[in-house]
């Protein structure tokens, strides 16, 4: 494999494809990946339906509270529930919309998606803790002016609440992070032979 | 491109050449043939958003690519495997068991796994002999970046082989 570059390149041409596992197998297979496809699409849209279900029944029951006990902070809480379930219902079937498709993009520009989505996954729970903290204040002061004898009980539960959602954004974004690395370390060049030297 | 039999076609003309860029992917045969069906799904689903503005050949390479891409980006215990791709090539001999079975081709096929994941892809394809214009359309960069950096890949490959090759 040293002879010349262009010999040393057809050996390799030839041993590269001296060999293909399995290669030979009969492919009649479009009938076996319609099916596929017709189970992917199923299971798509039944997470879709699901995701919707849920949303209407949290539309429910914050409803049914807003009806039944329509004081300020019951209201408040109703509408941040009707704001956050709907946002989230929005992410859940945008972020389905390519589970339908492959893509064919470049290489660059998948790649670019890839963080881009890394990004968005990032960004979206952020902006929702954001309205999540900002619905607590307004929260406890609502019950600071209006019900101060439930304003300790609200306190401990929203602190609570504060608590779980910081454990877990701190994971979620350690998780986003090695998500980050490895797609880094997948893609980076390889530094020239001269940078190599220079550094060394 | 909608009938079966033309889809038959288009699968049956490049599997071939997918389960060849499978194996300088993944080393387990199960987790191979896995990717190798992945691909073929990705091909079926992205092929009728094909609306022919680049050659075929780039148009399965690029979907092919992108699965691969996924696949690594997807298996959690390889990120060691990962590190080490995204570095020099590690001048490190291959192990005992491949210099025994010393055909050309395992001997290529386990160098192309030690390269790099862009120099990988650049010499899988133009193995496939897959035109610069072509390989430049799959990986998004111009054809002067892809001479550069085959010429590169080339003299990597070279040294992984001739490592190999030192008794």
């Amino acid at each position: 494999m040293t002879d010349t570059p262009n010999l040393e390149w057809e050996h390799w041409q030839v041993a590269w494809r001296s060999e293909s596992p399995a290669a030979a197998r009969a492919t009649s297979r479009t009938a076996e990946l319609q099916r596929r496809l017709r189970r992917h699409r199923r299971l798509a849209w039944a997470y879709t339906v699901l995701d919707v279900l849920a949303a209407n029944a949290l539309f429910a029951i914050a409803a049914y509270f807003a009806i039944r006990v329509p004081t300020l902070p019951v209201l408040v809480w109703s509408i941040s529930v009707f704001v956050f379930t709907a946002i989230a219902l929005g992410g859940a079937v945008w972020s389905r919309r390519d589970a339908l498709a492959a893509s064919a993009d470049s290489t660059a520009d998948f790649v670019a998606a890839l963080r881009l989505r890394l990004d968005r996954r990032e960004r979206v729970p952020r902006f929702v803790l954001r309205l999540a903290a900002a619905e607590m204040v307004f929260g406890l002061a609502c019950y600071a002016i209006w019900s101060p004898e439930w304003l300790g009980r609200a306190a401990r539960i929203y602190g609570a609440i504060a608590l779980v959602l910081a454990v877990w954004w701190r994971w979620y974004r350690g998780r986003l992070g090695r998500e980050r690395a490895q797609l880094d370390a997948l893609c980076r060049e390889p530094e020239p032979p001269d940078a190599r030297d220079s550094v060394s | 491109m909608t009938s079966n039999g033309e889809l038959d076609d288009l699968l049956a003309r490049h599997e071939p050449a997918l389960r060849r860029l499978a194996a300088s992917y993944e080393r387990d045969p199960a987790l191979r043939e896995d990717l190798v069906q992945e691909m073929l799904f990705a091909l079926f689903r992205a092929l009728p958003a094909w609306r022919r503005e680049c050659s075929e050949r780039t148009f399965v390479y690029r979907v092919a690519n992108n699965r691969a891409l996924s696949h690594l980006a997807s298996r959690r215990p390889a990120f060691d495997d990962l590190e080490r791709a995204a570095s020099v090539p590690d001048p490190a001999p291959l192990p005992e068991a491949v210099a025994v079975a010393s055909q050309q081709h395992e001997t290529l096929l386990v160098a192309l796994r030690r390269l790099p994941v862009p120099q990988r892809q650049l010499l899988t394809m133009a193995l496939e002999d897959l035109t610069p214009r072509e390989i430049a359309e799959v990986l998004g960069i111009t054809e002067n970046n892809v001479a550069v950096r085959l010429t590169r890949a080339r003299a990597a490959l070279r040294e992984l082989i001739a490592v190999r090759s030192q008794p």
